[in-house]
């Protein structure tokens, strides 16, 4: 407990500088358990994100590793024209060229649509109880997908059952169908 | 245009207006109901963990505390990191020297989560003293985010204590000052391996109770006297006041132990200075002596 020190610091409304220290403090700086074995570690990390992609591949039936359907899997998987799923599944980041491939031109430099404000405002208020802070940070990024028609609302959100494994957001021109589903795009 | 008007402002850190709008009692409601779902398992000492004790809990968190404190983070990054690294070590067997590995892991994702300017990987990795790797780190995000089922949005004590300041009648002065100590309090409590069960409402309830005692607030209608304030706010929060009072004076007494021994620290250390606040020039003695 020696070294807790009970917080001074101007009260969450009154931060309005940014980081001042650049450079931390010497004092603040330490290797708390002693020595990390890095090769150790770099092999247990790999260990558990190798863990990790085959779950996530039994899971989807998806070779992740070299985006190909697996064989004989719970999910079958067919390809669709990237035009016609939501922007959602394929905007690039912000500040990135080639912002939508949906042949989007109302995009400025900061990948803001001149839509955004007036077509996602029912959107926005729906969901800012649960997603205040998410959306703080990656509204921006998330907004155009409503440049698209048929994705207008929520839906595009809540039927996303298929991207909640992250690294299935870089096949975005394939898309799981269950068996019996019912389509959701 | 947009882009000149974005250079501007780089220099500081925007912020939203905060929405009365969701100080209802529907959301609270809400939040009560939702934060079962984010508390660790109170046990993982015993039940998961075969090298971590709970020493090495308060070590990691003090210094994570440190990091925040020096970062200027926002206040609720701190408790959330905690929660993280709890529920983390709840599911996950993790060796000690790869404690701070986690801990650093869980601020940079809590403050990518609550914070419009958040910390880098590098600057985290400078803190641990160049003990972990950015890429390391990175990795270790990965890991932690698929343990915790990609699920970050948990309940902090910060969330009611808002709610809680809402329903009191005290002046925006007043709730300033309350705010700050109950948020302080916080802090302390997920330092502490005591709370790590306690529900974050619980701990935002005890906390603004605690506050207002050490602020020696009062009102004209008696409703901030100890007995009439943890009635009102062990209903609100719907459990039972002795559990409320219990809570209180296990944060109190935590107050005493941390401060005695951040005294104790003081006088070897003469670089910490005595607090100088004013909101803390008009509290008594306990909470006015406290050395930062």
């Amino acid at each position: 407990m020696s070294d807790v020190r009970l917080s001074n610091g101007s009260p969450t409304l009154e931060r309005t500088d940014s980081r001042v220290s650049d450079h931390p403090k010497p004092s603040a700086c330490r290797s708390l358990f002693g020595f990390v074995d890095h090769e150790e570690l770099k092999r247990d990390l790999k260990g558990h994100l190798r863990e990790m992609e085959e779950a996530a591949s039994a899971k989807w039936g998806f070779d992740f590793a070299n985006h190909t359907p697996l064989a004989n899997a719970r999910l079958e998987w067919e390809l669709v024209d990237c035009r016609d799923v939501p922007g959602f599944y394929n905007k690039q980041p912000r500040r990135e060229k080639g912002v939508c491939s949906a042949g989007n031109n109302n995009v400025d430099l900061n990948g803001n649509h001149s839509c955004v404000v007036v077509a996602s405002s029912e959107d926005t208020d729906r969901s800012d109880g649960q997603m205040e802070c998410t959306e703080q940070c990656t509204g921006l990024r998330k907004r155009p997908a409503c440049h698209d028609p048929s994705a207008q609302n929520k839906r595009s959100h809540s039927s996303s059952d298929e991207v909640t494994c992250p690294s299935l957001s870089h096949s975005t021109e394939r898309t799981p169908r269950k068996t019996s589903p019912r389509r959701q795009t | 245009m947009e882009d000149q008007l974005l250079c501007c402002e780089v220099d500081s850190i925007r912020r939203a207006y905060q929405d009365v709008n969701l100080l209802n009692d529907r959301v609270l409601h809400t939040m009560l109901k939702a934060e079962e779902n984010y508390l660790p398992s109170p046990n993982y000492f015993k039940c998961v963990q075969k090298e971590i004790v709970p020493k090495m809990r308060k070590i990691v968190a003090t210094w994570m505390l440190e990091v925040c404190e020096e970062q200027k983070c926002e206040e609720e990054v701190f408790p959330l990191a905690m929660n993280y690294l709890d529920r983390f070590l709840s599911v996950e067997a993790t060796r000690k020297t790869r404690l701070q590995l986690l801990g650093a892991t869980c601020m940079f994702l809590a403050s990518k989560m609550k914070e419009t300017v958040p910390l880098t990987a590098e600057k985290l990795c400078i803190y641990t003293d160049n003990s972990v790797q950015p890429g390391e780190l990175l990795q270790m995000e990965l890991l932690v985010l698929n343990k915790l089922k990609w699920d970050l949005a948990s309940v902090t004590p910060h969330d009611f204590i808002e709610h809680f300041l809402s329903k009191l009648k005290i002046c925006p002065s007043t709730k300033q000052i309350l705010r700050k100590h109950a948020q302080t309090f916080v802090a302390l409590c997920a330092t502490d391996v005591n709370f790590i069960a306690s529900p974050p409402s619980m701990v935002a309830a005890g906390s603004v109770v605690a506050a207002v005692q050490g602020l020696y607030l009062k009102s004209q209608d008696a409703s901030l006297s100890s007995q009439n304030l943890t009635n009102f706010l062990s209903q609100v929060i719907r459990s039972d006041p002795d559990c409320l009072r219990s809570c209180q004076e296990q944060i109190e007494s935590l107050l005493e132990s941390s401060l005695r021994q951040a005294q104790q620290h003081s006088n070897t250390t003469e670089s910490k200075h005595v607090d100088e606040d004013v909101d803390l020039s008009c509290t008594p003695t306990d909470v006015r002596d406290i050395n930062i």
